[in-house]
């Protein structure tokens, strides 16, 4: 249908309170800025940190699978406040059959369904730690107390400003059957040679960060919410069975007492080569399975500026490494696996741990550590600076399905990339699961696209949240929400932040002022504590984009993105030349629909009275109406005198309006993007800032004029602002098939590699 | 009657009559979960009812490695799902265990599941294809989808409807693994 457009400014004003909310600046929400932590998102003029550095021997009992372990920690209180009491974090404590952690977990009796149920629920492990002694260096003894997974030690008298404390910790505790207990370490038995792999972390009683924003973070240790550590040096030496390799956080300091020369001469080899070395071969592994030494040797790794200590150890450790160069420094990539990771892990996990930190440091800061290391566990994927436990096994005969292999090389690349995010970004776990599982989620997505072109990222892409964030918004909790408290915790704490960390790179900021501010932040707050603030702070900042509402839509509500696109009225403007109008006004009259009594009449009303009696018809039964005549053309002179040159070319231009109109049905303001198809089938997309929301959070019009006629139109052509529902978002409507109607198209019956010996027998 | 149903009636009994000293034992559970590095994954429905056809079409979307395993607990010896595409016995058994963790009823009618096929992605995920049978459909649907939740107790589900052109989610968690969705008058 046409219109005609009569030159006309519409001012529309439809203000709402509720508007006003989505786009209010965060002011009330975030900390204000202060001396620690200023305005711009930096570390303030005053900003500190606390250091503890840790000397440790560790033994490894690898009969009756304990660990023992003496530390000292000398902690320095850069802080200007001071400490009368010491936090440390005891996280084995929640092995402990009276942990909190047991209690506060909610049951039914569905839960005791069958006599496993109840086994499993009765199954009883005496885990946690066993503290020997809490001591000064001279020996003399410290008072502490225990707090569930949380200890404290008072110091003789207080710590104040800029000093110094060292003290002594004595300790052994039960290692958990990983495959039965769970945990984020433990060990894992191979029954049919009687070996244990062991991966080993949380191990130690460890400070706690003490901070400008929280005190002493010593929120109870619960399961979910991990760890926040302060940094510092350490020393530590594991003394393990003589017929183990050990892998650990840090740099090996005695390999000639615990290599032989050929896996020295092996590792040199390794240092600089681009592709991985064999340190120790499968066929070597596989012959150390076969017996238990009984003589010990010990391990010792030092490692500076980090935030925690984790190793792995194991007979059956198959180890191959290479050099990956980061900037002007080399960094040994390593993996640790048994054979029963092959023959998956020999062929990707170095490559993987190399590609990652190489990817990482381009979008955050260098890789700063000398070696990364990931290493096989089944099922889990977990993460220590320089260290990582990574899952992803093939089948027994050493098959696999693809998406095992891509769920490998997922886990190694985020479990890799932690490195990055806490551990070298070092934000408070406990408090905030997001701020490294979603910004390493973030970079995991753009490391896997360097990856593999197409690679099938699970999370990341606009369009795969929406499942999770259409609809019902019981138990959804906004991103911001403490790491105990959130439900559904994957694709919160995940997949969430990772899609908005996108989103904003590819639609709201744009790839030059998101990449930017996002290496800025990174580059702030490595190696120091940030908190969300600082993150919010720094992207705006340093990109000069109001994010406000952003932050606001997607971190602090559960709102999603549903746009609809409810009717496109379509104009052209009016020449006011008589010929063309009174022609078109023709061409349309003609072009509409006979009612059908009109068509009846035709034939059956063989002549009307007017037909039969010229006298009938007056001035206005003879009138054309359609008929140009002199004042027409007289008037359309006097109105093109009038016309500037400019005007006349605009009015000749035959341009095409379109008025669309959309509604926000999710609440959640977004950017339209919209795609126009024309009748030559060429396409033209405008993007809209989100702000166009700013005024009327319910519905807004936009009026888009083009040379060509418009065939359809399409919001979100690109997938990219996560729409929730794709129905309502084409003019003329356009159903989607559903996932069922189009499986029923395709009818899968066979995997590929089942399709292929069909292929190969033919 | 065999000894495994017998051993279980009687520790049902033992339930009923010793209650309390049951509950003291719960205060000492050891949590096998609580340290647990898994991320805790949705599952999401996708149905249409069908109203040329009369019947419910859905799609169940999962993550392949937690079906796999929850089947394993659940007595369903399996490695790897895609392996059996074309294995009417396995296909058998994945369609009664779909049809336990996923029940529609409308008009009080139950809608009963046929597994049409499945299909494993390079990401991880499955889709299971479903359809019922012709059901008429009532005012409302009554949803309960407690997929994977027995030995995942952290799993969320979540059912997207689609009945004349009208969307309806619902939320299914742990303690909550009903849903009624009632339809708007059209």
């Amino acid at each position: 249908m046409k219109r005609f457009l009569f030159s006309a400014i519409l001012l529309a004003f439809s203000p709402t309170a509720f508007a006003q909310t989505k786009f209010a600046q965060l002011d009330m929400e975030l900390p204000t800025p202060n001396e620690y932590r200023n305005a711009a998102g930096g570390p303030g003029h005053s900003y500190y940190q606390q250091k503890a550095d840790y000397k440790m021997s560790i033994t490894l009992d690898d009969e009756k699978q304990i660990v023992r372990g003496e530390e000292v920690i000398t902690y320095t209180n850069n802080s200007p406040d001071v400490l009368e009491y010491l936090w440390l974090q005891l996280d084995q404590n929640i092995y402990k059959p009276d942990a909190e952690s047991n209690f506060i977990e909610v049951q039914k009796m569905e839960d005791f369904k069958s006599i496993r149920d109840v086994e499993n629920h009765l199954f009883v492990f005496e885990g946690g730690y066993n503290i020997e002694s809490v001591s000064a260096v001279n020996g003399e003894k410290m008072k502490y107390a225990i707090n569930h997974t949380m200890m404290r030690i008072d110091p003789a008298k207080p710590l104040g400003p800029k000093q110094s404390i060292s003290f002594k910790i004595k300790w052994w505790y039960n290692i958990n059957d990983r495959m039965k207990v769970g945990g984020r370490s433990g060990y894992e038995f191979f029954e049919k040679e009687g070996n244990y792999l062991y991966t080993i972390a949380q191990f130690f009683p460890r400070m706690c960060v003490y901070s400008d924003v929280e005190g002493w973070q010593n929120k109870q240790y619960l399961g979910r919410g991990e760890f926040a550590l302060p940094f510092g040096d350490y020393e530590v030496s594991i003394t393990v069975p003589g017929d183990h390799i050990v892998g650990a956080t840090g740099e090996l300091q005695n390999g000639a007492s615990v290599l032989t020369a050929e896996q020295r001469e092996r590792m040199k080899k390794a240092m600089t080569s681009d592709t991985p070395v064999m340190i120790v071969t499968q066929a070597e592994a596989e012959e150390k399975e076969k017996g238990h030494e009984k003589s010990l040797k010990t391990w010792t790794f030092k490692a500076k500026n980090v935030r925690d200590f984790a190793f792995a150890t194991s007979r059956k450790f198959i180890w191959d490494a290479q050099n990956q160069k980061v900037g002007d420094k080399n960094v040994l990539c390593m993996s640790f696996y048994p054979k029963e990771g092959n023959p998956l892990w020999e062929r990707y996990s170095t490559k993987l741990v190399a590609h990652t930190i190489k990817t990482y440091s381009k979008y955050t800061v260098d890789y700063p550590y000398p070696v990364a290391i990931s290493v096989h566990t089944d099922k889990i994927g977990m993460e220590y600076p320089m260290i990582c436990f990574n899952g992803g096994r093939p089948q027994p005969d050493g098959t696999y399905s693809e998406d095992t292999k891509y769920g490998m090389w997922g886990v190694i690349i985020h479990e890799v990339g932690h490195n990055f995010f806490p551990m070298i970004i070092n934000s408070d776990e406990r408090q905030w699961t997001w701020m490294d599982e979603g910004l390493n989620t973030f970079v995991q997505y753009l490391t896997e696209q360097e990856w593999e072109r197409g690679y099938p990222s699970r999370r990341g892409p606009a369009y795969m949240i929406t499942d999770y964030m259409r609809g019902d918004k019981r138990f959804i909790s906004p991103i911001m929400t403490n790491s105990e408290s959130i439900y559904q915790f994957g694709n919160n704490a995940y997949g969430k932040p990772a899609t908005a960390l996108n989103i904003l790179r590819e639609t709201v900021m744009g790839r030059e002022l998101f990449d930017y501010s996002f290496k800025i932040y990174c580059e702030r707050w490595k190696f120091k504590h940030p908190t969300p603030a600082d993150l919010f702070r720094t992207m705006e900042d340093a990109s000069g984009v109001d994010l406000d509402w952003f932050w606001r839509g997607w971190f602090y509500s559960t709102d999603y993105v549903d746009v609809s696109l409810d009717y496109v009225k379509y104009f052209q403007l009016n020449t006011n030349n008589p010929e063309t109008e009174k022609a078109f006004q023709k061409q349309q009259d003609d072009a509409k629909p006979e009612f059908i009594g009109d068509t009846r009449n035709k034939e059956s009303i063989k002549e009307t009275v007017n037909e039969r009696d010229p006298n009938i018809d007056d001035f206005y039964g003879k009138r054309d109406i359609y008929a140009v005549d002199k004042l027409d053309r007289k008037e359309y002179e006097d109105f093109q005198a009038k016309l500037t040159p400019e005007q006349k070319k605009l009015l000749e231009s035959k341009k095409h309006f379109y008025e669309l109109s959309f509604t926000d049905k999710g609440g959640l303001p977004t950017p339209l993007i919209i795609q126009a198809t024309f009748e030559d089938g060429t396409t033209e997309v405008i993007r809209i800032p989100a702000e166009i929301w700013k005024m009327d959070q319910t519905t807004v019009t936009k009026v888009f004029i083009f040379d060509k006629e418009v065939s359809s139109f399409q919001l979100d052509p690109f997938l990219e602002t996560a729409d929730c529902d794709v129905n309502n978002n084409a003019y003329p409507p356009v159903q989607k098939p559903t996932r069922y109607q189009l499986f029923e198209q395709k009818k899968v019956n066979e995997n590929p590699m089942q399709r292929q010996k069909r292929l190969e027998g033919q | 009657m065999n000894k495994r149903i017998l051993s279980k009636l009687l520790l049902l009994l033992k339930f009923i009559t010793l209650m309390k000293a049951f509950l003291f034992v719960v205060m000492f559970l050891f949590s096998a979960l609580s340290a647990s590095a898994h991320e805790y994954f949705f599952a999401f429905a996708e149905v249409a009812y069908n109203t040329g056809k009369g019947v419910f079409e859905i799609t169940i979307e999962a993550s392949a490695h937690d079906v796999e395993d929850v089947l394993n607990e659940s007595g369903i010896e399996i490695k790897e799902l895609e392996d059996h595409y074309t294995d009417s016995v396995m296909l058998g058994k994945i369609e009664g265990f779909l049809n336990k963790g996923f029940i529609l009823t409308t008009g009080s009618n139950a809608a009963n599941l046929k597994l049409e096929g499945m299909e494993v992605f390079a990401n991880g995920l499955v889709f299971f294809y479903l359809s019922s049978e012709p059901i008429v459909l009532g005012e409302s649907v009554d949803i309960r989808f407690d997929l994977l939740m027995d030995i995942l107790p952290k799993q969320q589900n979540k059912i997207t409807l689609d009945v004349r052109q009208q969307k309806y989610t619902a939320v299914f968690v742990e303690n909550k693994r009903t849903s009624t969705i009632k339809f708007d008058e059209k």
